[in-house]
C-alpha cells in the first residue's frame, strides 16, 4: 500500500463531496479499535500484517496495557472508491471511540463532530448495554449509522456452527439491533406526540415513516466482518461475484442474497420461502459456505497444498512468503484479506451511506444552531441567515463557525513544528551509511559493552525509517509547557485559517439580546486568535494552513480561553451550540492527595490540567481541604490517577473515600416508639422545666439558663437560603450603612421569619408575639450565618440584630452601663462554638433555637476577673449551657441526600431495588417510560452510602442501570443515635442491641472514630474468647 | 532434687490482668480479664462478670493467695467481695493491656490530627489541610503522642513539628479592639499592632479608636491583658471570628 502524503489529504479537504466524517461506536471489546486498525492499514500507515494487533489509535501506554480504548482519537484516511464505474478519491475522517461505560463522555465528544457512525456488534455477544447507549446517542444527534457485524470467525472456529445455524444466528443479532433502534424511535415519537390528541395509542407510530431507520444487508448498510482476520464483505460484494454465474441482474441479486430466498438452478432465479421448503437460503449457499470451507481448509485441516489452487481460482496473487507461513491465522489473513478486503467493504459502505458534510440535514442544523426550546420565528434574521451557510457548509462563506468538543492534551514533543521534517530517501541513505560506518568503527574497538549498543542502534535505525530520525530531544523543556492543549474541533462553515481572530462564545451567549450582538459589549463572548491548525493522524499531528468547512481539525493556542467545549464564530449572531448531550454524569467522588505532603502545589497544578483535558471529570476543593474529583466510574478514576501520576502532576497520589459531613439537630418529642406503639406521657415528661439547662460561670457570679427548641422547617429553609447574605452582612464593618438593596432584603427576611415563627411553641416560657420574638433575635450561628438562632428572653437588651450592623456602635452600648454589655460578644461566641460543633459528633447544628431565659451577673463589688478573665468564663459557660440544653432534647443526625434517577429495563428492576434497599435509599417513583421497556426510577440516597453505589449498581444489573446522582437536600434521620430497645415489643422486634436498626448510631460512631472522639464501644467484646498468643512462658 | 518441670503442674496466668490497690498498709489484688478494665472504667462495659475472672479478692493473684476476711474488714470496712472488687477496679492501679493501649493511642492521635486540621490552614490558600495530609506529615515528622499530656498540649507540639515539613500556619483570629485614643493611646496602639499579624481595618470615632485585627490565637491572652491593664478596664476587646478560613467549596 502506498503511503498517503499529508498534502494530498489537505487537497481533498476542499472537496466536500468527497469528505466523510465518521466515528466508530460499540460496546466494549466488540472490536472498534481492531476495525480502525484495518482501515488505517489500508493507507499504509501500518502494515497489513500488524493490523488488528497493533491498535494504532490506542497510543496511550495504559490503553495498550489494559487493551481498552480510553479516549477518542481521530485519523484522516484516504480512500479510493472504485464503485459505480468511476473512480473517486475520498477523505475519511475517522474517530475511534472508547466502549467502556466510564469513558462515555469521550463518545459524546466524538459523536458531535461526525455525520455518520459505524456501529460494531460482536455477533457472538450480541447487543450490549453500550450498544444501546450508542444507538440512542446516534439517534439523538441524528447521525447516519451503518452496521458492522464483527467476529464472524468466532462463529466458525469457536462456536463451530454450521453455516445454516450461523445464518439464523446472524438474523437474530440483526433483529436485536433493529429492535433497539425501534424502541428508541418509538419512545421518541411517543414523547413528541401531542398528548391532547390521544385518542388512539398507535396513531403517532403508524403515521411516522421508519423504513429508513433499520439496518438491512439488502439495502447495503450492513457489513459482515472479522476485523481480526482482516476480511469483511457486504452482500453487494458477493452479488458482484455471482451475477454472471447465476445469470441474474446484480441489483436483483443484491436484494435476494440476504433473506428467506433460495436459488432455483433450473429456472435460474431466486424463490422466496426457503425455510418453508427446507432449502438452503442463498446467503448460506453462496456466501457462508464458501467462507466456511475456506476456514476448514486453512485453519482446521491445514491443507497447505490446496492453498495455491484456491488463490488461483479467486484470482489472488499470493506471495511466496505468505505460502510459507505456518500459523493458519496468518494464512487466513493473507488469503481472505486479499479476497474480501475489509477496508474497501467498510469504507465503501461509509461513502455510500454517510452523507457528505454539506448535506447536513435541516433538522440537525437547527438542533445544533438554535436552542431547542425557542420558536424559530422569534429569532433575528441575521441568525436565520447563518443556517444557510451552515447547511451548505460553504467553505467560501464569510461566516466561520467551528465547534470545539474537547481539549486534548498533546505532549510538546509530538507537535509537528518541534519535529524535524521527514527525510528524503537520499538523506535516509546517508544516515544509514553513517550508522554503518559508526558500527564498523565500534566493531574495531571490539568491546563487549559497545556491541549491545550497536544492536540498539540498528534497531533504532530501522524504526526511524518509518518515522523520522531524531536527535535526542533537548531535555531542558520547562515543566510549564510540557503539555499543549489542542482543541478537537470541526469547522461547520467558512474556512479556518491560522492567525484568524474569532469570537469565543460561551454557553450563556444569546444573540436574541441586542447587547449580545454588539462587538465589545457582548458579555459572554471574547476574542481569540487561532493558533496552529493540525490534522489528526492518530497520535501524530500534521500542520495545516487552512481548513475548509466540513472537516475535523486540531486548533492550537486556545488553552487559555477554553476550558472544555466552546463555539468559535466570526460573527456574534451565532448562538452558542447546544451543550454536548453526555450519556452519564459523573458520580463517583474520590479524594485525591499527594503521597508526599510537600507536593501539594504540584497536585493542584496537575488537577487543573486534568480538568481541562478530560471532558467528564469535575475537580473541586471541599471545605475540609480535600481535593475531590468526581468521575464516571472506577476505570475512569484509574485513568485520571494515571494521568496525574504520569503526565500532569508527576507525583504519587493516594485515592481515598471523601469525608461526608453531617449536621445535628433536635426534634419535638416523639409520640410513637420504634414499633409504632404510642408512648404514654407522664406529667413528669411534659414538664418543660426539665429541659432547661442551667450553668454558672467558674467564679459562680454569672448565671445562665437556656432551653433549646427545634425551629419550624420553614424558618430553617428561609435561613438556609440566605446563608450567603448573612455571611456577607456579618463581614461588613459596623458603622457602615447598608446599601438600599441589602436593607430591603434584610427587612423582607425579617417579615418572612416572623411568618415562619407564627406557630413556634414556647411552652409558656414567654408570652411574646412572633414579632417581638424576631426582634429579640440575638445572633445566628454558626459563623454568624447558619440556621441556628440565639434568642434573648431576658431583661437584658441585646444589640438589635436587624439594625446593629448598620447603626449601633460600641459607644452606645457602653453608655448604657450594663455590666453585661461588656461580655455580650463572649456569650454570643459561646453560642457560635456550640452551634458549630454539636455534642453528637462535633458537626454543625441545624435548625436549633437557643432561648436564653436568664442571664445575670451578681457583682457585689467582687472582682469579676479574680479567677482568670471573666470574658473567657462567660464564653465557656455559654458554650456548656447550650450543649446541655441541646442534649436535654431528643437529638437527631441530619444527613445530606442525593436524589438519584435510574433508567433500567424491566428485567433488572428487582436487582436494582435490592441495591437501593441495601444502601437505605428511598424510592420516590418508578414509572414505565412510554414506548420502551424501560423504567425510570427516582430515589433518595444518603450521601454517605453513595460511595461505590454506581459500581455496585452496574455489577448487579449487568450494566443495564446507570444511576445519576445529584445533591438534593438535608434530611433528618429519624432514629435517636442513643436509642436502645426498651419496651417489650421493641426488644422482641430488634433484639437487645438493635445493631441492625440504629443506622444513626453507626454514622455517628464512624464520624466520632474519625475525629478521635470517645466512642462507646469495647476494645474486646467477649473477655473469655481472647487468645493467648505467646507460647514459651 | 528440684521439682520436675512439666506442663501439667505449671500454672499459667493467661488472659489475666491484675489490678492492685494498696490500702491500710496491705496490698490487695483482683484477677481480671485483659483489655476489659478500661472499658469498665469508661462505663462502656456494664457486666461485671465480663471484667472479673473471679469475685475473690487476693493478696497475691499469681500465687493464688486469697485475702482474709478480717484483713478486708480492716482495710475496706466491708466484707462483700464484689463491692470490694468494684472499689479496687475503680481506684487500683493496673497494667494497661496491649489492645487497650493501642486504642487509646489511636483515639488520641486522631483527635490531635483533627484539632490540628481545625486550627491550621495552608498559608497560601487560607484553606484547611485535610486530616490525611496532616496524619502523613506527622508521621514524616516522627511525631509521637505523649500519653501524659492532654490533647491540646499535644496539638500545639504537633503544630510546632509540622512547621518544618509543611507550609502551615495557625488560622488567625479576628479581633476588634476599641479604646479611647487619649489615654496613652498611641503607645497602646503601637503595642497592640505589634502583636497582631495584620490590621484589617482602623477607624476613629469621637476620640475612640477601633481596630480590627487578625492575630495568632496564642496572642489573644496577651492582647487582652495589655488592653485591660493599659486602659484600666475601659478598653474593649471583642472576638469577631474564632478562625478565619476560606470554607466554601471551590470548583475548578
Amino acid at each position: 500500500m502506498p503511503v498517503v502524503e499529508g498534502s494530498d489529504l489537505a487537497l481533498l479537504q476542499r472537496r466536500q463531496q468527497q469528505v466523510r466524517n465518521i466515528c466508530i461506536l460499540a460496546h466494549v471489546d466488540h472490536g472498534k479499535t481492531t476495525l480502525a486498525d484495518s482501515l488505517v492499514a489500508s493507507n499504509g500507515i501500518i502494515s497489513q500484517r500488524m493490523a488488528g494487533k497493533l491498535r494504532y489509535l490506542d497510543n496511550r501506554q495504559d490503553e495498550q496495557e489494559r487493551g481498552i480504548t480510553m479516549k477518542s482519537s481521530s485519523i484522516s484516511l484516504h480512500y479510493k472508491d472504485a464503485g459505480n464505474g468511476r473512480e473517486n478519491d475520498f477523505l475519511v475522517n475517522l474517530i475511534d471511540s472508547p466502549g467502556h461505560v466510564d469513558f462515555s463522555s469521550e463518545v459524546s465528544t466524538a459523536v458531535r463532530l461526525c455525520d455518520g457512525a459505524i456501529v460494531v456488534v460482536d455477533v457472538v455477544e450480541g447487543v450490549g448495554a453500550q450498544t444501546r447507549a450508542c444507538l440512542k446517542q446516534i439517534y439523538e444527534e441524528q447521525l447516519k449509522p451503518v452496521l458492522v457485524l464483527n467476529k464472524l470467525d468466532r462463529l466458525i472456529l469457536e462456536k463451530q456452527m454450521e453455516p445454516l445455524d450461523a445464518y439464523f444466528h446472524l438474523t437474530q443479532v440483526l433483529e436485536q439491533v433493529n429492535a433497539v433502534l425501534g424502541s428508541i424511535f418509538a419512545s421518541d415519537v411517543l414523547a413528541r406526540e401531542d398528548i391532547t390528541q390521544k385518542d388512539n395509542q398507535e396513531s403517532a407510530l403508524e403515521e411516522v415513516d421508519d423504513s429508513e431507520l433499520y439496518f438491512s444487508p439488502s439495502s447495503g448498510n450492513v457489513v459482515f466482518s472479522s476485523a481480526y482476520d482482516g476480511w469483511a464483505f457486504s452482500v453487494r460484494d458477493f452479488a458482484a461475484m455471482y451475477d454472471k454465474r447465476l445469470e441474474m441482474k446484480r441489483e436483483e441479486l443484491e436484494q435476494v442474497l440476504w433473506g428467506d430466498f433460495y436459488y432455483n438452478s433450473k429456472k435460474k432465479c431466486a424463490m422466496p420461502g426457503a425455510q418453508e421448503k427446507a432449502k438452503k437460503p442463498m446467503f448460506v449457499q453462496f456466501v457462508l459456505e464458501n467462507i466456511w470451507s475456506m476456514y476448514d481448509i486453512i485453519a482446521v485441516r491445514k491443507d497447505k497444498d490446496k492453498l495455491p489452487a484456491i488463490a488461483e481460482k479467486l484470482g489472488l496473487k499470493l506471495a511466496a512468503r505468505d505460502l510459507r507461513l505456518t500459523d493458519p491465522k496468518l494464512q487466513i489473513k493473507a488469503v481472505l484479506g486479499q479476497w474480501l478486503p475489509i477496508d474497501s467493504s467498510v469504507l465503501h459502505m461509509v461513502v455510500q451511506h454517510v452523507p457528505p458534510p454539506h448535506q447536513i440535514s435541516e433538522e440537525r442544523a437547527q438542533r445544533l444552531l438554535y436552542p431547542a426550546n425557542i420558536q424559530l420565528s422569534s429569532l433575528p434574521a441575521e441568525m436565520l441567515k447563518l443556517k444557510d451557510s451552515f447547511t451548505t457548509c460553504a467553505a467560501s462563506s464569510d461566516n466561520v463557525i467551528a465547534f470545539v468538543s474537547k481539549m486534548s492534551p498533546v505532549h510538546v514533543s509530538q507537535l509537528p513544528q518541534n519535529r524535524p521534517k521527514r527525510m528524503t530517501d537520499q538523506e535516509l541513505q546517508t544516515r544509514r551509511d553513517e550508522v554503518r560506518r559508526r558500527i564498523e568503527e565500534r566493531k574495531q574497538q571490539g568491546e563487549q559493552t559497545e556491541l549491545e549498543r550497536i544492536t540498539e542502534g540498528v534497531e533504532q535505525l530501522s524504526s526511524r525509517e518509518e518515522n523520522i530520525p531524531t536527535e535526542p530531544e533537548p531535555e531542558v523543556e520547562t515543566e510549564r509547557n510540557e503539555f499543549v492543549f489542542v482543541a478537537f474541533a470541526r469547522v461547520f462553515s467558512g474556512t479556518l485559517r491560522r492567525g484568524m481572530e474569532l469570537f469565543n462564545l460561551s454557553p450563556k451567549h444569546d444573540p436574541r439580546q441586542p447587547s449580545h450582538r454588539i462587538e465589545g459589549e457582548a458579555p459572554h463572548a471574547s476574542r481569540v486568535t487561532i493558533g496552529d491548525l493540525y490534522m489528526f493522524m492518530g497520535g501524530e499531528l500534521q500542520l495545516l494552513d487552512e481548513v475548509p468547512a466540513g472537516n475535523i481539525v486540531g486548533i492550537g493556542g486556545l488553552e487559555a480561553h477554553i476550558v472544555k467545549t466552546a463555539t468559535l464564530s466570526s460573527t456574534l449572531d451565532c448562538t452558542s451550540f447546544s451543550e454536548l448531550s453526555i450519556m452519564a454524569t459523573p458520580i463517583l467522588r474520590v479524594a485525591i492527595e499527594p503521597v508526599q505532603p510537600q507536593d501539594m502545589p504540584k497536585l493542584v497544578k496537575g488537577l487543573k490540567l486534568l480538568n481541562q483535558a478530560d471532558a467528564c471529570v469535575q475537580v473541586s476543593v471541599a471545605p475540609t481541604g480535600e481535593h475531590v474529583i468526581t468521575t464516571l466510574g472506577e476505570v475512569h478514576v484509574e485513568k485520571c490517577v494515571h494521568d496525574l501520576e504520569q503526565s500532569y502532576a508527576k507525583i504519587k497520589v493516594n485515592v481515598s473515600k471523601p469525608i461526608v459531613s453531617f449536621r445535628e439537630t433536635i426534634v419535638p418529642a416523639a409520640t410513637v416508639d420504634m414499633v409504632n406503639e404510642a408512648i404514654v406521657k407522664t406529667a413528669e415528661d411534659k414538664d418543660v422545666s426539665k429541659k432547661i439547662a442551667l450553668q454558672q460561670t467558674l467564679n459562680k457570679l454569672g448565671t445562665l439558663r437556656v432551653i433549646a427548641l427545634p425551629l419550624p422547617p420553614e424558618a430553617v429553609e428561609l435561613l438556609e437560603k440566605h446563608t450567603d447574605f448573612f455571611k456577607e452582612l456579618s463581614a461588613t464593618p459596623r458603622n457602615q450603612l447598608l446599601s438600599e438593596k441589602y436593607a430591603t432584603l434584610l427587612a423582607s427576611i425579617k417579615l418572612k421569619l416572623i411568618a415562619a415563627l407564627q406557630d413556634f411553641p414556647l411552652f409558656g416560657l414567654s408570652a411574646l408575639s412572633p414579632e417581638e420574638l424576631v426582634s429579640r433575635l440575638w445572633a445566628l450561628g454558626p459563623r454568624n450565618c447558619g440556621t441556628n438562632l440565639l434568642l434573648n428572653l431576658t431583661d437584658y437588651e441585646q444589640p438589635d440584630f436587624w439594625s446593629s450592623q448598620a447603626k449601633t456602635s460600641d459607644t452606645e452600648i457602653r453608655s448604657l452601663s450594663d455590666p453585661r454589655k461588656d461580655f455580650n460578644s463572649s456569650l454570643v461566641n459561646g453560642f457560635q462554638l456550640t452551634s458549630g460543633a454539636g455534642p453528637l459528633c462535633e458537626e454543625p447544628m441545624q435548625g436549633v433555637c437557643f432561648a436564653v431565659l436568664e442571664w445575670s451577673i451578681q457583682s457585689d463589688g467582687e472582682d469579676l476577673n479574680a479567677k482568670g478573665p471573666f470574658s473567657g468564663q462567660v464564653l465557656t459557660a455559654a458554650k456548656e449551657v447550650c450543649r446541655q440544653a441541646f442534649q436535654n432534647q431528643p437529638q437527631r443526625l441530619v444527613t445530606p441526600m442525593y436524589s438519584c434517577t435510574i433508567v433500567v429495563n424491566a428485567e433488572m428492576l428487582g436487582k436494582m431495588y435490592a441495591v437501593i434497599g441495601r444502601r437505605h435509599g428511598k424510592i420516590l417513583s418508578g414509572d414505565l417510560t412510554q414506548g420502551s421497556g424501560n423504567f425510570s426510577v427516582t430515589c433518595l440516597l444518603p450521601v454517605i452510602e453513595s460511595f461505590n453505589f454506581a459500581q455496585e449498581m452496574r455489577k448487579q444489573t449487568s450494566g443495564l442501570a446507570c444511576p445519576q446522582l445529584m445533591f438534593s437536600h438535608w434530611e433528618v434521620i429519624d432514629i435517636d443515635p442513643f436509642w436502645l430497645p426498651t419496651t417489650e415489643e421493641e426488644l422482641m422486634h430488634f433484639g437487645e442491641k438493635a445493631d441492625s436498626a440504629n443506622r444513626a448510631k453507626v454514622y455517628m460512631d464512624s464520624v466520632r472514630r474519625r475525629k478521635g472522639l470517645f466512642v462507646d464501644e469495647q476494645v474486646v467484646e467477649h473477655a473469655e474468647k481472647q487468645r493467648t498468643l505467646s507460647k514459651n512462658k | 532434687m528440684s521439682k520436675i518441670f512439666t506442663p501439667t503442674n505449671q500454672i499459667r496466668l493467661t488472659n489475666v490482668a491484675i489490678v492492685r490497690l494498696k490500702k491500710g498498709g496491705k496490698r490487695f489484688e483482683i484477677a481480671c480479664y485483659k483489655n476489659k478494665v478500661l472499658s469498665w472504667r469508661s462505663n462502656s462495659e456494664k457486666d461485671i462478670d465480663e471484667v472479673l475472672q473471679t469475685h475473690t479478692v487476693f493478696t497475691n493473684v499469681s500465687k493464688g493467695q486469697a485475702a482474709k476476711k478480717d484483713e478486708l474488714q480492716k482495710a475496706f470496712n466491708k466484707t462483700d467481695e464484689t463491692e470490694i472488687c468494684k472499689e479496687i477496679l475503680s481506684k487500683g492501679e493496673l497494667q494497661v493491656s496491649e489492645k487497650e493501649r493501642q486504642s487509646v493511642l489511636d483515639t488520641q492521635l486522631s483527635s490531635i490530627i483533627n484539632s490540628v486540621a481545625a486550627l491550621c490552614v495552608n498559608p497560601e490558600t487560607r484553606r484547611p489541610y485535610s486530616a490525611s495530609i496532616i496524619e502523613k506529615s506527622l508521621k514524616d515528622a516522627h511525631f509521637s503522642v505523649k500519653m501524659n499530656k492532654n490533647t491540646k498540649q499535644n496539638t500545639l507540639e504537633a503544630i510546632k513539628m509540622l512547621r518544618e515539613h509543611l507550609p502551615i500556619e495557625r488560622s488567625r483570629m479576628k479581633l476588634r479592639v476599641s479604646f479611647a485614643g487619649k489615654e496613652g493611646g498611641g503607645k497602646l496602639k503601637e503595642a497592640v499592632v505589634k502583636l497582631a499579624n495584620a490590621v484589617e481595618h482602623e477607624e476613629w470615632e469621637e476620640s475612640t479608636l477601633h481596630l480590627t485585627l487578625l492575630i495568632d490565637p496564642g496572642q489573644y491572652r496577651v492582647i487582652d491583658e495589655l488592653v485591660r491593664n493599659e486602659t484600666k478596664g475601659k478598653g474593649l476587646l471583642e472576638l469577631l471570628e474564632l478562625k478565619e478560613v476560606v470554607e466554601n467549596e471551590e470548583v475548578f
